[in-house]
């Protein structure tokens, strides 16, 4: 019997509860749906400096493109109550919304809409230019494209020329004043504008990732050709969307998955699935990630591609991919929303959803859904090549116990099986000794077992937990036995 | 139910209703949004609109309060005259209402009471929040002549935020 750890098996549906053990995802509960016929394709979320308040800057479109795309953006209060409708009378899916405050004025950019303007909390309006207070330079029209912060100003991105407003502190200065005298091009399309750490600028690009230091906003004139600029990284990046800043770095999405890109490295999270046989739900695969869709997560980077999302709690080493299989809908992620009390919700095309509680449903009822995600572990036990081994049997564990299956299968034959109740774990030291009644029992680890008889050099196994917020034990027991080593000739020797 | 006046004996009964009920009446508050409002009053406005003092008031949030209703009423003895009330920022500064133009105006009728109101609520039109801090300024103006009274009004209102 041998004991193999799990935990750094690829992952779906499997998140860290507060405590740092894995567990299967919380269920995910929908806040908000978009109009019939339309879908959420971009936002985010501010914190009024000055109130505390959130906003929720949340675009849509319709959902047909045999019908006129109709984008909108809508501005919504902590409760998600409407604050302001704003039809921008353009028919496209965009490819990217970005956002940026400075100083109380917010910037919505994107390359396939004009730029917005307005206050944080009060009404967003199409960003009209507006002279400088330096009367020796010419104020551009407002560029569209894609927006950061950075010392107090704004920067646009588009193609690969970058403006960088003039300068907003409380004595004055207009985010909508940009002037020919600072700008800047990089020597190819730029897909990502982040305020890096140390208020640095990351210009990610299609050839390679170039930081501007915060030390360069000193001076009156930014971002001429003059400005040191540094090439932080090599990696290409060729769509938008496709890196995001988290606690201060940068990541970006490469073929394999993503890295930093804010310093020259050669660690790629890789995020596809292993090549195993699967039982329960497809293998999530991609030939290359940088047509996915990034976005900043409180914990780390988050990933969208097709109809599932990747998850990552960096400080715990936790990566998983998250899907809807019960509802049959594609959780296509658009975005990331906070509140003013720091949750996070996953702006999906069909709703915006908080990750809390212990069922998947599509509104706020208090009624679990019939069915709830499955956590998966999936991995591969690997034996000499020049063993004979046959897997026997495999014994997993999770907090269940007379309701709900631990799932197991080895290279897709599946077993389940519904564990005993456990009702030996008595509290010692409490006001009631009865095995039923105590002050708080989590539901104990139990253990199923997988028996067969399977002779292969490619053991992949998966095991498989039933309900939200289920404790998963890390470390499967395999029992194999070895009836003698191959002999010259068998299996192609 | 509404508050009973104490008189004569007051019985533990009533001292629970009258508690029960003002608990009520703040629990309604705390869950609605807390609406304040502005007035200026004119009791005579002069062809010399806008050099008096008493033309308009000044007033700054002391939270971030959204732009609800901008109402004015007036009376003259002369119909058609033109009032108008106006809400803009103290020193012009037109950033701090994302440079739109809020007023309203009305026309005089001989010897009535006359009112118009311009309304904020809509969410597809003009959705303005008045910043804490800001200094803003609430006018009654005329086009020609004395107005006999005047009278502007801005409800105002903010999103009680968690505690």
């Amino acid at each position: 019997m041998t004991n193999v750890d799990v935990s750094s098996w690829a992952k779906t549906n499997i998140w860290t509860l507060s405590s740092g053990e894995m567990a299967v995802r919380p269920g995910l509960r929908r806040h908000l749906a978009p109009d019939s016929g339309r879908i959420f394709c971009g936002g985010a979320s501010v914190l009024n400096q000055f109130t505390g308040e959130a906003w929720h800057y949340v675009f849509d479109c319709t959902s047909s493109v045999s019908t006129p795309r109709g984008l909108r953006l809508r501005i919504y209060d902590d409760n998600f109550d409407i604050f302001q409708t704003l039809t921008l009378g353009v028919n496209v899916d965009p490819r990217t919304i970005t956002l940026a405050v400075v100083e109380g004025q917010i910037l919505i950019c994107s390359p396939d809409m004009p730029t917005l303007w307005g206050l944080v909390g009060s009404m967003m309006i199409l960003a009209v230019k507006v002279a400088s207070t330096n009367p020796s330079t010419t104020a551009l029209d407002v560029p569209r494209g894609i927006v950061s912060a950075f010392c107090n100003r704004f920067v646009i991105a588009d193609g690969p020329s970058l403006y960088f407003s003039d300068p907003i502190a409380a004595t004055g200065g207009d985010g909508r004043t940009f002037v020919a005298q600072n700008q800047n091009q990089r020597p190819s399309p730029i897909f990502g504008l982040h305020e890096g750490a140390g208020g640095q600028l990351i210009v990610v690009t299609q050839r390679g990732t170039y930081g501007l230091d915060a030390s360069a906003s000193a001076v009156g004139i930014l971002g001429n050709n003059g400005t040191a600029w540094q090439l932080l990284n090599h990696a290409e990046s060729n769509s938008f969307h496709s890196s995001c800043s988290v606690a201060g770095r940068v990541f970006a999405l490469c073929q394999n998955g993503y890295k930093l890109v804010d310093i020259e490295g050669d660690t790629v999270e890789v995020i596809s699935d292993p090549m195993l046989p699967r039982a329960y739900g497809p293998r999530i695969a991609a030939d290359d990630w940088r047509g996915g869709r990034m976005f900043p997560g409180d914990l780390g980077p988050v990933v969208s591609l097709s109809d599932a999302v990747s998850m990552h709690d960096l400080a715990a080493k936790v990566r998983s991919w998250w899907n809807r299989p019960q509802s049959g809908a594609a959780f296509a992620v658009r975005g990331m929303l906070k509140s003013a009390d720091g949750i996070e919700f996953i702006m999906a095309q069909d709703g915006i959803y908080e990750p809390v509680g212990n069922y998947d449903a599509d509104d706020l009822t208090a009624t679990p859904a019939a069915t709830q995600p499955k956590g998966v572990f999936t991995g591969r036990v690997t034996s000499g090549p020049g063993r004979n081994t046959t897997m026997r049997s495999v014994r997993a564990v999770g907090s269940l116990g007379g309701t709900g299956s631990i799932y197991v299968a080895v290279r897709g034959d599946a077993q389940s099986e519904v564990p005993p109740a456990d009702t030996r774990s008595l509290v010692v030291g409490t006001s009631s000794w009865g095995a039923t009644s105590v002050i708080y029992e989590p539901a104990p680890l139990a253990a199923v077992r997988w028996q067969g008889a399977l002779n292969s050099h490619d053991i992949g196994i998966e095991i498989a937990l039933d309900f939200c917020d289920t404790r998963a034990g890390t470390s499967i027991d395999v029992g194999e036995s070895e009836s003698a080593t191959n002999r010259p000739g068998e299996r192609g020797q | 139910m509404a508050l009973v006046p104490f008189s004569g004996l007051v019985t533990a009964a009533l001292l629970n209703s009258n508690f029960d009920d003002a608990r009520a009446a703040i629990t309604t508050q705390a869950a609605a949004n807390f609406a304040d409002m502005v007035v200026l009053h004119k009791s005579l406005l002069l062809a010399s609109t806008g050099t008096a003092v008493s033309d308009f008031v000044d007033f700054s949030p002391e939270d971030d309060m959204e732009l609800r209703v901008l109402r004015v009423y007036a009376t003259d003895a002369t119909a058609g005259q033109i009032v108008t009330a106006t809400l803009a920022v103290a020193n012009g500064d037109t950033t701090y209402l994302c440079d739109q133009t809020i007023s309203v105006p009305v026309t005089t009728g001989a010897g009535t009471v006359v009112q118009a109101t311009a309304d904020y609520r809509t969410v597809t039109s003009t959705r303005v929040r008045l910043l804490k801090g800001v200094p803003y300024r609430l006018s009654l103006g005329r086009d020609t002549g004395t107005i006999d009274e005047a009278r502007a009004m801005v409800v105002l209102r903010t999103v009680r935020r968690r505690a």
